[in-house]
């Protein structure tokens, strides 16, 4: 465990991801509770440049792009966490379950993960978003559609090298049952990669809603980075602040996770020296 | 006896040491050992005894950030490389010193055939020889059949994967070939070849050989002296025939009793009891006097120089149980010269 | 007669190697192991004697042949009575480090073995087993995980639970080679002592001659997935009668010069 910490610390990189993501959530947290204008509030401030009233500017409605984006990551945040939640979840059961009985049911998993893995997933999700309608709930869902074959890849191949290592024979010698084996024995050994995997498609899933949004394919009352870019580069050559913040909020968040995802994967790799 | 060259491996009372940021592990802790031109020496311990960092020490493949040899000397045919750079072993390597280690996978190249393999260790050390005979004559010295010069090292056996790795090195026309645990991956019955393989070897080129080795029926078989090797310390060394005949130290004595599985009155298998020790401790005494079952209190407090054994001054012990000798160093050194 | 402990019948084995080729690991074998026998199965590597091991403890299904415990076919049983039954045959393997769980404690392991056979008491049960292999005083034993124990405490450790179980055989897949030679005469000598206190027997595979023939009462010796010398272990390990036998022991280095 503490050698696990030593390895993750030695991510300078990753530390400091960890300290912005952790920011991150403390201000979706403290959200509702934050001074300053909703950030729907139409004014008669438009398109005012960034200023001490307006720390980040105006939008052509008067709304504040510094609330904006306060609110914005709430949005993000859930997005990003409950479909990579969801895709882990349904990533784990299938992949654990592919990998450690195979078979039919293996060959049937892989080749649809296949088909998810060649489809490219950001005109997939446009197209699915477009045909049933905008709102969270089918943003998140149709993010995790599209991710969990790449747990369930990682999955299945771990636990295809773990069923196979003498320690889960021993166990298997003392008459325990297949299922209860691959639930206590195969799965938590498997995990670490996952974990990390897991981290990555919070960044995914983050960038896939801001696109979504930022082509309309969100609703109109939501605060989002990705839909405060789509109205803001309308006036690109005139207001730069409206596009420069969103998008800098984006790219530092799905940064952030990415590297991330890649100190939990180091940290969990005891091959990895530090 | 004329001693008009000097020995081909030289290692005076070396002290190496491992660090890391939080840990020391004292690898080597005065460890001498004398190889003649032509002689095959055998070097026995068990894991984590130091016996094959000793060995990587000889050609400077330690990590060279994390190991250190605090004192002590290596001389190669009479030349001190104690304190050789890296950058100074890149051209060293190869002459007139070779190596061949317990997993030839790791150290050929996957991708590159055989045959191209031996010419590259040719073309670095013996440019002058024209390439493609000379890949021929060392597979034929191997005993691999010429068409294995087109295979991939995935596609033999263990054994020929050994004699492979062999035929690398020895491209280098080495003086002294360093076998460490050579054998140990392979079954009996290769392991019985590869052992007839070094032994003709040795007679055809002359070649000096120090074999590593945890297995001492490999020793008796393939090597005329022994050193004995416990928590990087010397403990005994002498002819294979003397040491075989009259184990002296009593790790030796209890490593040839478990080895043969020899059992005491009571019918129960000879053991030495205890585990081997923690290097990080910085050892005063024997290492072995915690698990010796002869222990006097001074074995505890200091290690004794050598003691000679019989009467051809080549078989010696460094243990308390036997009378020091007048003039100590005097006595190592012959005794190391053999 | 009562029926054997362990029989083999007619076992054959087939393997799809990742070329596609199939291998025959194991071909037409007969082997049986008597109530509080020692039977050492010896071989090079590719003999099928590892895999003749893992059918023996079910882990394996063979392609031909039948696996009997105390006379009943493991292929007649039920997979709830196939586990009821099985735990009476116990592995020990190789490399203790790769047999348990690096997750889970040395309570645990323990913990799980006794709780799967239904005993009481699991804390005094599991230090009574520690101290049995050994690992005295077993109580400073309960928190450790494998990775902090020594080679030689893992191998006890392992023995230990396959002890927790009460088998009547334990098949030892080459329980030595993991560990140096100095500690080989513990581990054998714990074994030794394990068998005259419970009574069982033990499959003993190993590559290892003069480990068979110090331990063995009887040796069967494979070769390509065939045994093709059984026998009394003084016997057939100093005067064997088949070619294959002689080779075999001519090729393991003496101690003697």
């Amino acid at each position: 465990m503490r050698r696990m910490w030593r390895r993750f610390l030695a991510y300078r990189a990753g530390v400091l991801a960890a300290a912005y993501v952790l920011v991150l959530v403390l201000v979706a947290a403290a959200t509702p509770f934050l001074p300053g204008p909703d950030p729907l509030q139409i004014s008669n401030d438009v398109m005012q440049a960034p200023s001490l009233a307006h720390l980040l500017g105006t939008d052509e409605l008067g709304r504040d792009v510094l609330s904006g984006i306060v609110h914005g990551v709430a949005v993000s945040l859930t997005v990003g966490f409950a479909a990579a939640l969801a895709a882990t979840v349904i990533g784990v059961v299938i992949g654990a379950t592919a990998g450690y009985w195979g078979g039919l049911f293996d060959l049937l998993v892989m080749r649809i993960a296949e088909v998810f893995q060649v489809v490219p997933s950001f005109i997939l999700a446009a197209v699915i978003v477009a045909l049933s309608g905008p709102g969270l709930t089918r943003v998140v869902s149709v993010i995790a559609l599209l991710a969990w074959p790449q747990v369930a890849r990682l999955m299945r191949g771990e636990v295809m090298r773990i069923k196979g290592l003498e320690f889960v024979d021993a166990v298997r010698c003392l008459g325990v049952r297949e299922p209860v084996i691959l639930a206590t024995e195969v799965i938590p050994n498997a995990l670490a990669p996952v974990l990390a995997a897991g981290t990555l498609i919070v960044a995914q899933a983050i960038l896939l809603e801001a696109a979504l949004s930022f082509l309309g394919l969100s609703s109109a009352d939501l605060v989002s980075w990705g839909r405060m870019l789509n109205s803001g580069q309308r006036f690109l050559y005139n207001a730069w602040w409206l596009s420069v913040f969103p998008g800098t909020a984006i790219f530092l968040t799905v940064l952030a996770f990415n590297l991330l995802g890649d100190a939990i994967g180091a940290a969990l790799n005891p091959r990895t020296e530090t | 006896m004329s001693r008009t060259k000097p020995p081909i491996l030289q290692i005076e009372d070396v002290r190496l040491t491992f660090r890391t940021r939080d840990t020391v592990v004292r690898a080597l802790n005065g460890a001498s050992l004398v190889i003649q031109e032509g002689e095959a020496v055998g070097l026995v311990g068990e894991s984590g005894s130091g016996k094959s960092t000793l060995a990587r020490a000889v050609l400077g493949l330690n990590p060279e950030r994390s190991s250190k040899i605090e004192a002590g000397r290596i001389l190669i045919a009479g030349r001190d490389v104690t304190r050789l750079s890296q950058a100074e072993w890149e051209h060293e390597r190869g002459h007139p010193v070779a190596m061949v280690f317990q997993d030839p996978l790791s150290f050929l190249n996957p991708i590159m055939r055989i045959g191209r393999q031996i010419a590259e260790s040719i073309e670095r050390h013996a440019p002058e020889r024209p390439v493609g005979e000379r890949v021929g004559e060392l597979l034929e010295l191997v005993r691999l059949p010429a068409s294995l010069s087109r295979a991939y090292p995935h596609e033999l056996s263990g054994g020929m994967r050994q004699r492979a790795l062999l035929a690398v090195a020895l491209a280098c026309e080495p003086r002294l070939l360093i076998a460490d645990e050579p054998t140990t991956a392979l079954d009996v019955t290769t392991q019985a070849e590869i052992l007839a393989l070094l032994r003709d070897l040795r007679e055809k080129l002359g070649m000096a050989m120090l074999l590593i080795t945890h297995d001492l029926g490999i020793v008796a078989s393939a090597c005329e002296r022994l050193y004995v090797i416990y928590a990087g310390r010397v403990v005994e060394w002498g002819r294979t025939k003397e040491v075989f005949a009259e184990p002296a130290h009593p790790y030796t004595v209890g490593l040839f009793h478990a080895a043969r599985a020899d059992r005491d009155a009571q019918g129960r298998f000879a053991t030495i009891g205890g585990e081997p020790p923690d290097l990080g401790e910085s050892a005063q005494g024997c290492p072995f006097a915690p698990r010796c079952p002869k222990a006097l209190p001074e074995c505890v407090r200091s290690m004794p120089d050598a003691s000679v054994l019989g009467e051809g001054a080549s078989h010696a012990v460094r243990c308390w149980l036997y009378p020091q000798a007048q003039d100590a160093t005097a006595a190592a050194d012959r005794a190391g010269g053999g | 007669m009562a029926a054997p402990l362990l029989a083999l019948e007619g076992i054959t084995h087939s393997f799809r190697r990742s070329g596609g080729v199939l291998v025959t690991a194991v071909r037409d074998v007969s082997l049986e192991v008597g109530q509080g026998e020692t039977v050492a199965l010896v071989g090079e590597s590719g003999s099928g004697k590892s895999t003749l091991g893992r059918i023996a403890l079910g882990l394996l299904h063979p392609d031909a042949g039948r696996v009997l415990i105390g006379g009943k076919s493991l292929g007649d049983m039920s997979s709830r009575e196939l586990r009821r039954e099985r735990v009476a045959f116990q592995p020990i393997f190789q490399d203790a480090t790769a047999s348990l769980n690096p997750r889970r404690t040395v309570r645990d392991l323990l913990g799980q073995a006794l709780r799967q056979r239904g005993a009481g008491a699991i804390g005094p049960a599991s230090v009574e087993l520690l101290e049995s292999v050994g690992l005295r005083p077993g109580l400073s034993y309960l928190e450790r995980y494998p990775h902090e124990l020594s080679g030689g405490q893992r191998q006890r450790l392992a023995i230990a639970r396959a002890l927790a179980m009460e088998p009547r055989l334990i098949v030892a897949d080459e329980p030595l080679s993991g560990a140096d030679v100095s500690i080989r005469g513990q581990v054998l000598n714990l074994l030794a002592d394990i068998k005259k206190e419970r009574g069982l027997s033990y499959l003993m595979i190993t590559h290892d001659i003069s480990i068979a023939r110090a331990f063995a009462d009887r040796v069967a010796v494979m070769s390509q997935g065939q045994i093709v010398e059984e026998g009394q272990a003084s016997v057939v390990l100093t005067r064997p009668e088949k070619d294959y036998t002689k080779r075999l022991l001519a090729a393991v280095p003496q101690l003697v010069q």
